[in-house]
């Protein structure tokens, strides 16, 4: 085999020798020569006239092979078998198109079979344009510079640099070789740049762009507080974009404002009583480029809008998951009928389908996230206050796509009519096997239908076990004693009723009864599992015999419907769930009211109920402190709890691990330990006469647990994606009554007793940092008595 | 709560020494380490099976006539008669307990365990006849849940009961044995069965010890502390505000004590099971067991167990949880044993209801009425039946409604009378704490004391 390099001398001698006899053996001579040059690539493929340096790619060269230049060799430079550099000088006479070859010496003396061509340009031939030319940037924003690089072959590599230092650097802004330039964050001074981009090809076709850095448009999330009185107040705005040198303005007053950081700003003033009211609060960036950022509605004395900051915030409390500063001021600004309209018309959030490999927690995650930040407020609270009635639980059915299916039902008919939400219950095959409707046959062979959900479709879904009057109030005999609404005869007729459904077929199968489990859509009904007899029910109506199986689900729910009992039965509940534990049952009776006709006659109007309940005067009362009954409110259930501490304080979370807290507290989101839900509607506090549900999950253990919730919440850390952020609170800390005021203008409708105050500005005081005092202001206030009962 | 000091003498039993010194345990004034005679202490547990226990397959007759007309009636929910664990009471004849209750029986056969027969709500003694015409007043709303489930705890039948039996019984004993620390305590959560008038109960539905966090002795934490109570003390008005903070005052004060007095005992050597009626068990037992350090000589404790309501695929329920049941009874017993009282603790079952005897097309049962409940304790008079069995035929004599839902043949008020009588209220003052008794010839059974 030959040697890669030629050898001195380059002829060598080769013998062979026997094995069997080495005395044998004979010699040739071989001659070796330099092998042929392959030509593969060239860089650079443009050469400006002038002196260049080139490079040359391929294979086989050698010591001593050279580039030839239109066939004039080069000063060629060896670098390895595939590489060799050279250097020339093109003349003006060479401008065109330009042969190379590669030529190996003797022995052997070759050149490339194949050859490659540069270009050579005329001096000035190249010409490079920076795009835009001018340009207006904001800083801290990125901005696409482009080039245009013409005459020079396809070569359009350029390098960049601004302001004349290379790539450029933080005060004057970098950019990329790509043309991608980052402005700086703070606009330099002058605040214009230069932006030049140099032709690689030919190092001297230069072009140069001018840029006019500005401060952005700021933009402001909230105010803190969201209501000052008449006199001295600081404010603290936060949001993002805030240049140094912003400045707050007051309804067009220009406040002294300090500025803190990038999100935010304090501005300190005097209001006076010309400026009651609703006052628009927004900053201003000063120049380059002073632009005005949105506005935020704060209210300045006694407002001068129909609605107080208490009143918002009752309603947010009894309407939404927690109150934050910016709904408290856009359900100022707009009204509750307004914002009720708004909340009505919001679309539903969503539970996405889960994976195949996901669990309940990860539909528990959902909740959680979705009430912390979906714009369908009402429709979430509404949705789970129904689901709380029309009980399922994973306890049984731990599937999540069931369950995201049964949740968005309930989003889905929060706002519709109740026989809807009567009907699709009935139908869903996780209530179908919550209560063993699913798969239920005719009776045969000595056995009787399952009477499981004809039980607490009656009793617990729409009418009870006793007669109401409209308002609630039981209707009794003449000893005193209540009404049964049904008996056993009935929960007969119903059970046969509810025969004959089994699961939805999966796709490709054949439906058949006692279809496998499966989810994906309504029950389907097979005939000939239905009981043909006659069927006792409600209010003496019989249904005939030989009903189908959905003619006589039908007939059957509309008779439940249409039973007296279902408005007060039902709306008394979700008063409870929204506003109140013990409402009047003048209260109950005008709710019942409109569910029986919504003023169109329509019966079952969910969406009117609910607005009827939330705008009744008894709802209403409480906003004005003087008109609020002793029995009034309700304990947050331990999920509304949760929800309200994080809303309040501007929390950042995807819902991790507030389930396992929630279920600390005893209310596992979808894991109701039976159907009567966490709690039963008509629990009595021990020791009083009033009912109080929640209070029936309120014991040592889950007490202590709440407490130790805000504990973590403040002072530790839920999870690792759960934030929260007081930094609104900390500059208002200096002044610890103004502290309180903010903090219970969000966490308890602006209505702190003297003597709550008291204890805690005295403690706050004693507290030497502003940090750890927004902290100890949150934790005693969310861990009081006075915040976990919403009054 | 706190009781004169006359009172405190008047019970010679008590040789409390220096009176309410320790510190560690302010609130109630307790004593560490009274040298006072362990002989007169009692203690009921209520073992509550929540959604109504089908005792039909709990307890099976064994003789062969009786095993085939149960078989028949029963059919797909039958037990296989070679699976059932053979008993033998005195009184009743050959029966059989569940499969999984191996505990059970050895502690049936050991006289420690004993069955109350077809108990139930009753406010009279009340024939089929009577009950299908309505010539007797009934108890209200049979067959639902809450209702009868409130009912068994209360031992008010009609309408809403504010007290529970065990409240009522132990605002009495209260009386009589004086103390300042809570007699009651559920570990079931908030449960109406230890709702008194005047006596008040520790309601935990997880570790009663558990303290708040996040404290230490830096003076702003304590000063934080000193807020967090000075708030609970004030009136505001608002009524449910003020039931909110009654509840977390005495949360505080209770956890604290449970953890000091627990803490200064070791962990008892009894193995339990893990599971969640045991795990209640295992703490009802660790209570008892530094019941001289909380000054107690009377405890009523709730405990339950969920599951029962076995409308559909009832025998692997039963499977699940009759093992559950029989192990974590059984290892409650032997660590009562070990305390050294296991003759002054008595357990027993309570539930909504019995079930139907005919099966339902779901392989599962209806809501029912009368069902058989145990007891157990070194008192107890075990290895026996108590009561009258009923006939077990759908549609007999005993049956209500023609499923096979059996009139109760000894009502609640006469279970829990007997209960409480042993437990020390006086047979003159049972009729106020159960209304209805007084309608019962036997108002105390003997199958215990």
């Amino acid at each position: 085999m030959a040697p890669s390099s030629l050898p001195s001398p380059a002829s060598v001698k080769i013998q062979a020798a026997s094995v069997a006899d080495k005395s044998l053996s004979a010699t040739s001579s071989v001659s070796l020569q330099n092998p042929i040059p392959i030509l593969q690539s060239l860089s650079p493929t443009f050469l400006p006239v002038g002196n260049f340096s080139i490079q040359v790619g391929g294979a086989n060269f050698v010591s001593g092979s050279k580039v030839l230049f239109g066939g004039t060799p080069l000063s060629t430079t060896y670098v390895g078998r595939s590489q060799l550099t050279a250097t020339g000088t093109a003349t003006s006479a060479q401008v065109g198109i330009v042969k190379i070859t590669v030529e190996n010496p003797d022995p052997g003396k070759s050149d490339s079979t194949a050859s490659m061509n540069v270009q050579v340009g005329a001096a000035g031939q190249v010409s490079v344009q920076v795009i835009p030319p001018t340009a207006q940037i904001t800083a801290g924003s990125t901005f696409q510079y482009r080039t245009a690089v013409n005459g020079a072959g396809g070569n359009t590599a350029v390098k960049w640099s601004i302001n004349g230092i290379a790539s450029g650097n933080a005060t004057v802004g970098t950019i990329s070789a790509g043309g991608i330039y980052q402005a700086p964050a703070t606009v330099p001074t002058p605040n214009t740049i230069q932006v030049t981009a140099i032709s690689l090809a030919d190092t001297t076709a230069t072009a140069t762009g001018t840029a006019t850095l500005t401060n952005p448009a700021p933009i402001v999330s909230a105010v803190l507080p969201t209501t000052i009185p008449l006199g001295n107040f600081t404010l603290v705005v936060t949001g993002q974009k805030f240049a140094p040198g912003a400045v707050v303005s007051l309804g067009g007053t220009f406040l002294p404002t300090t500025f803190v950081s990038a999100t935010e700003v304090t501005a300190t003033g005097t209001a006076t009583s010309a400026q009651a009211g609703t006052v628009q609060v927004t900053v201003i960036n000063p120049d380059p480029g002073s632009r005005t950022s949105n506005a935020f509605a704060l209210q300045v004395g006694a407002s001068s809008s129909n609605l107080s900051a208490a009143a918002a915030a009752r309603l947010l409390e009894q309407s939404t998951w927690g109150v934050n500063p910016q709904s408290l001021s856009h359900v100022q600004a707009v009204g509750m009928q307004a914002f009720l309209n708004e909340q009505f018309a919001a679309p539903a959030s969503t539970f996405p389908a889960p994976g195949a490999n996901d669990d309940m927690s990860v539909v528990q995650k959902r909740f959680f996230a979705n009430a912390l930040t979906a714009q369908d407020q009402l429709r979430q609270r509404v949705a789970w206050g129904l689901s709380q009635i029309f009980v399922a639980s994973a306890e049984k059915i731990n599937n999540p796509s069931a369950f995201v299916l049964w949740q968005n039902m309930f989003q889905t008919d929060a706002f519709g009519n109740f026989s809807t939400l009567l009907t699709d219950v009935t139908l869903s095959p996780v209530m179908g096997n919550y209560l063993d409707m699913v798969n239920n046959d005719k009776p045969g062979n000595g056995v009787d239908p399952n009477e499981n959900f004809a039980r607490e479709i009656l009793q617990l879904f729409s009418i009870g076990l006793e007669q109401m009057n409209p308002d609630g109030t039981l209707q009794l005999d003449g000893s005193g004693n209540p009404l049964p609404t049904y008996g056993q005869d009935e929960i007969i007729g119903f059970a046969h009723v509810f025969t004959g459904w089994t699961y939805p077929t999966k796709a490709g199968a054949t439906a058949k009864f006692r279809n496998p489990e499966f989810y994906g859509g309504p029950m389907i009904a097979f005939d000939s599992h239905h009981d043909t007899g006659t069927k006792l029910l409600l209010n003496g109506t019989t249904l005939p015999a030989g009903g189908t199986t959905t003619g006589d689900l039908a007939a059957a729910l509309q008779n439940i419907f249409n039973h007296p009992n279902v408005g007060p039965f039902i709306c008394k509940q979700l008063i409870k769930r929204l506003v109140t534990s013990n409402p009047s049952p003048d209260y109950v009776g005008r709710v019942a009211a409109v569910f029986a006709d919504n003023g169109t006659g329509v019966r079952g109007d969910l969406k009117a109920v609910v607005a009827a309940i939330l705008l009744d005067p008894e709802a209403r009362r409480g906003d004005d402190p003087a008109q609020a009954q002793p029995s009034d409110g309700k304990l947050k259930e331990p999920i509304l709890f949760i929800t309200n501490l994080l809303r309040s304080m501007n929390a950042v979370s995807d819902g991790a691990a507030l389930s396992d807290r929630a279920d600390d507290m005893k209310e596992p989101p979808f894991f109701s330990p039976t159907v009567f839900n966490f709690y039963h509607p008509d629990h009595v506090i021990d020791g009083t006469t009033l009912v109080g549900p929640e209070f029936e999950i309120f014991d040592t253990s889950t007490d202590i647990a709440r407490i130790n919730f805000v504990n973590t919440l403040v002072y530790g850390s839920v999870s690792a994606t759960t934030t929260v952020d007081l930094s609104g609170y900390v500059p208002l800390a200096a002044n610890p009554d103004q502290l309180v005021t903010a903090v219970g203008a969000v966490m308890m409708h602006g209505q702190v007793s003297d003597n709550m105050r008291s204890t805690l500005v005295t403690t706050l005081t004693a507290i030497p940092d502003n940090t750890r005092r927004a902290k100890a202001a949150f934790y005693l206030i969310g861990s009081s008595s006075q915040f976990q009962v919403e009054h | 709560m706190a009781f004169s000091r006359r009172d405190f003498l008047k019970r010679t039993c008590c040789t409390a020494a220096a009176g309410f010194a320790a510190a560690s345990f302010d609130k109630f004034g307790l004593v560490n380490a009274l040298a006072q005679s362990a002989q007169d202490y009692k203690a009921l547990v209520c073992v509550f099976l929540f959604g109504g226990n089908d005792s039909n397959n709990m307890i099976v007759p064994m003789s062969s006539s009786a095993y085939t007309s149960y078989q028949q009636a029963r059919s797909v929910l039958a037990l296989p008669q070679a699976s059932l664990l053979p008993i033998a009471p005195p009184s009743a004849g050959a029966f059989g307990f569940h499969t999984k209750f191996t505990e059970m029986q050895a502690l049936f056969n050991q006289k420690h365990l004993a069955v109350l027969a077809n108990v139930g709500t009753l406010v009279r003694p009340t024939t089929k006849a009577q009950y299908q015409q309505r010539q007797v007043t009934l108890p209200q709303n049979l067959f639902s849940h809450e209702d009868q489930a409130a009912q068994m705890q209360t031992g008010a039948l009609a309408g809403n009961g504010q007290t529970g039996w065990a409240g009522r019984t132990a605002d009495k004993i209260q009386s009589i044995y004086g103390g300042t620390f809570p007699i009651m305590i559920s570990l079931a959560g908030t449960q109406i069965f230890c709702e008194g008038l005047t006596a008040r109960a520790i309601q935990s539905s997880g570790d009663p010890t558990k303290l708040l966090s996040g404290f230490n002795s830096s003076a702003e934490s304590q000063s934080r502390m000193s807020a967090l109570q000075n708030l609970l003390t004030f009136d505001t008005g608002v009524s449910l505000i003020q039931a909110a903070s009654t509840t977390t005052t005495n949360s505080l004060a209770d956890s604290k004590a449970l953890a000091d007095a627990l803490a200064a005992k070791p962990t008892l050597a009894t193995v339990f099971p893990n599971s969640g009626l045991a795990n209640q068990l295992k703490q009802v037992a660790q209570i008892i067991s530094v019941r001289s350090a909380l000054g107690l000589q009377r405890q009523i404790f709730f405990v339950s167990i969920g599951g029962f309501d076995t409308h559909s695929d009832q025998l692997n329920a039963h499977n699940s949880l009759y093992t559950q049941l029989s192990q974590a009874m059984n290892a409650f017993y032997q660590a009562t044993v070990e305390i050294g009282a296991a003759s002054q603790v008595t357990a027993f079952t309570l539930s909504d209801f019995s079930r139907t005897y005919a099966p339902d097309s779901t392989s599962g049962t209806d809501h029912a009425w009368g069902g058989h409940h145990l007891i157990l304790g070194g008192a107890v008079h075990g290895g026996d039946f108590y009561g009258t069995f009923p006939t077990l035929a759908v549609g007999g004599p005993d049956d209500a409604t023609g499923q096979g839902r059996w009139i109760p043949t000894t009502s609640l008020d006469q279970y829990a009378a007997t209960l409480a009588n042993w437990f020390g209220v006086p047979t003159a003052d049972l009729p106020a704490i159960f209304p209805n008794l007084a309608n019962f010839t036997t108002p105390v059974l003997n199958f215990v004391g």
